[in-house]
């Protein structure tokens, strides 16, 4: 039976209409890259300077973005940058003995050709570490994705506040975040 | 705990061309705020849908948590744009429930953060009107249903001293003080407001979460109104909503796309070609809303006999005609006389001094219901019993309220039948803009 609706997807386009003025430059620094890799969809990255949680740890944050793998080959993304913060990984998200632990993925993302790929709290997600300064809502921060085949992507995140989503380890004393 | 892109759980197969867009080499691509185009694409009618049917459900986006749910169709699925000239929820069709949020600045919010504000509400709006969850939403599963949900955003003045002073429209201040009003802090002023409509009050509480997420790193909010009209479909689309006097509350209300409404609520054309006010919108497909909270005392209403009560309006209660006609949308005549020679509807009647002569002294009406839990043994307010607190939050969109909306309200406090059963307790003037494309976002005249 044919679904109710179909859902119009096109917020990449949207996203990249927004981003146009501010990234045109950035366009042209990075005219050597290799042929679009990835489309976006929903790029956001957690706000530092909280508003409600004042535990807020300001020094790291994830970034989140669901991607396409447009290039017609399989990809991987095995690291990625951002001017914003002194250490980026790509972390997952594992099932510790019952206890959710986030740690650095092996191999990094495999992203198949022709599939999508998603980042979200909770899953696998870009970790940033020793940053530079806080991200306030509103704020954009541009991560670069580096992949095997040598190339990168820049995409540009929106910094949303966000609760959730709380950079635990499982080697770490997180009992305040206990519930 | 499972991670997605791992586990044995297919991935979303999303093809290429769904998503019909291939960015330039290299560049930096997303920007997060993508608002916009996702949504419904409603199929043609087909068999009702059970709640819960797998088959029959619908991709709950942007889909952190890949769930579907279902929706029925036309009501929960209908959409009112947000992206276009002007912004939905002025005279778009009138919906089922509203929620009014009026918010203060933070000391430290300055144009840049302001913008950045924006950014992520209009974003938020577009997304939750289109039936699609807020970026980083959780609970995307409310979004589903937008039921003609709509979201629009006004400024006070505050807004235009930390952007552009000069737009400020001149008409942008309290309302005069008037004699009949008994204004409480909490429901007057602010220095923005969002409003929320929508047929689904899941969806509409949804959205007002959402909205409030994003704004409470800039704001702090200074009041809330919630209220309501009558259900989708238990009357005809176009019915005038009624007040919880049992009047009709909005009757000739220009048709919005009309010449009237055209010039009335957005100062464009000449209208009907004889009004006597120079209307010039503030900025182009901009104009201005009025929030009034009306407390209406029912206990002392319901000491009227109908015949009473209709001639304190002017109107019939059951057709909301004109005393002197037959149809809601009839004229009044104002020299008509009764058979004991007194004019049928009276010299004081909430109708007569509503009206002039003058076309261009008019607005849109847009009110909503309230009935609040009382909270005390009763008073003079809302009546002595204690059983009710009700009222009207009374909304009304205009050109220029100094022009439009001052004048009438004038006449009304200085006399209007009306006042005796009713007291006005909050108030708030703001200025509406433009609407936005996508990429764009509501307010952004002021930023440029």
């Amino acid at each position: 039976m044919k679904n109710t609706f179909s859902l119009i997807a096109g917020p990449a386009i949207v996203g990249l209409l927004l981003a146009g003025c501010a990234s045109n430059e950035q366009a042209d620094a990075t005219d050597g890259q290799a042929a679009e890799i990835f489309t976006v969809e929903d790029p956001w990255i957690k706000a530092t300077e909280e508003s409600l949680d004042e535990t807020s740890d300001d020094t790291m944050t994830g970034a989140f973005v669901h991607l396409t793998n447009v290039s017609g080959e399989d990809q991987t993304v095995v690291g990625a940058k951002s001017e914003i913060a002194e250490v980026v990984e790509l972390h997952e998200v594992i099932d510790d003995g019952g206890a959710s632990v986030m740690q650095e993925k092996p191999g990094g993302f495999p992203v198949a050709a022709e599939e999508a790929y998603e980042l979200n709290p909770g899953e696998d997600h870009i970790m940033l570490m020793e940053l530079a300064d806080e991200i306030s809502p509103g704020d954009p921060v541009e991560i670069t994705l580096e992949l095997e085949n040598g190339e990168s992507q820049t995409i540009e995140f929106i910094a949303k506040e966000y609760v959730g989503a709380q950079e635990n380890y499982g080697d770490l004393d997180d009992a305040e975040h206990d519930h | 705990m499972t991670n997605k892109n791992t586990s044995d759980r297919p991935h979303t197969k999303v093809s290429v061309s769904r998503r019909g867009l291939l960015l330039g080499a290299g560049g930096v691509v997303g920007g997060g705020l993508a608002g916009a185009a996702a949504g419904y694409a409603a199929a043609p009618a087909q068999a009702p849908v059970a709640p819960g049917d797998p088959k029959n459900a619908v991709a709950v986006s942007p889909g952190i948590a890949n769930t579907k749910v279902t929706v029925a169709q036309p009501y929960g699925t209908a959409t009112v744009p947000f992206y276009g000239p002007r912004q939905a929820g002025v005279d778009t069709p009138l919906q089922a429930h509203g929620v009014f949020i009026g918010l203060h600045l933070k000391d430290d919010t300055d144009a840049d953060r302001l913008a950045a504000m924006l950014r992520l509400l209009s974003d938020d709006a577009a997304r939750l009107t289109q039936g699609r969850g807020a970026l980083a939403d959780l609970d995307e599963e409310l979004a589903a249903a937008p039921a003609r949900l709509t979201v629009t955003f006004g400024f006070g003045s505050e807004i235009f001293a930390r952007t552009k002073p000069e737009l400020k429209p001149c008409w942008l201040k309290p309302l005069p003080e008037y004699d009949i009003d008994q204004l409480d802090s909490s429901y007057t002023g602010g220095d923005m407001v969002i409003q929320i409509q929508g047929d689904d009050p899941l969806s509409v509480a949804h959205a007002r979460r959402m909205l409030l997420k994003d704004a409470r790193a800039f704001t702090t909010v200074a009041w809330v109104q919630t209220g309501f009209t009558h259900a989708r479909a238990s009357h005809p689309d176009d019915t005038t909503m009624r007040n919880l006097f049992g009047q009709v509350d909005g009757s000739g209300n220009p048709r919005a796309g009309s010449a009237a409404a055209e010039r009335i609520v957005w100062g464009v054309g000449e209208g009907e070609g004889n009004g006597g006010k120079d209307l010039q919108p503030w900025i182009e497909n901009g104009t201005s809303m009025v929030i009034r909270r009306i407390a209406m005392n029912i206990d002392d209403w319901d000491e009227l006999d109908r015949p009473a009560q209709e001639a304190v309006i002017g109107r019939t209660l059951g057709s909301g005609a004109p005393l002197t006609g037959q149809h809601e949308d009839d004229p009044p005549d104002f020299e008509a006389l009764g058979p004991a020679g007194f004019p049928v509807i009276s010299d004081i009647a909430h109708l007569r001094r509503a009206r002039t002569n003058d076309p261009d002294e008019a607005m849109f009406r847009r009110s909503f219901n309230y009935d609040e839990q009382p909270t005390t043994s009763g008073n003079e307010m809302y009546g002595e019993t204690g059983i009710s607190e009700s009222g009207l939050i009374f909304v009304a969109f205009q050109c220029d309220v100094a022009q439009q909306y001052t004048p009438i309200q004038d006449r009304l406090a200085a006399s209007d039948h009306l006042n005796l059963w009713t007291i006005p307790v909050g108030s708030a003037v703001f200025a509406i803009p433009p609407g936005c494309q996508e990429g764009g976002y509501v307010g952004e005249e002021l930023f440029t």
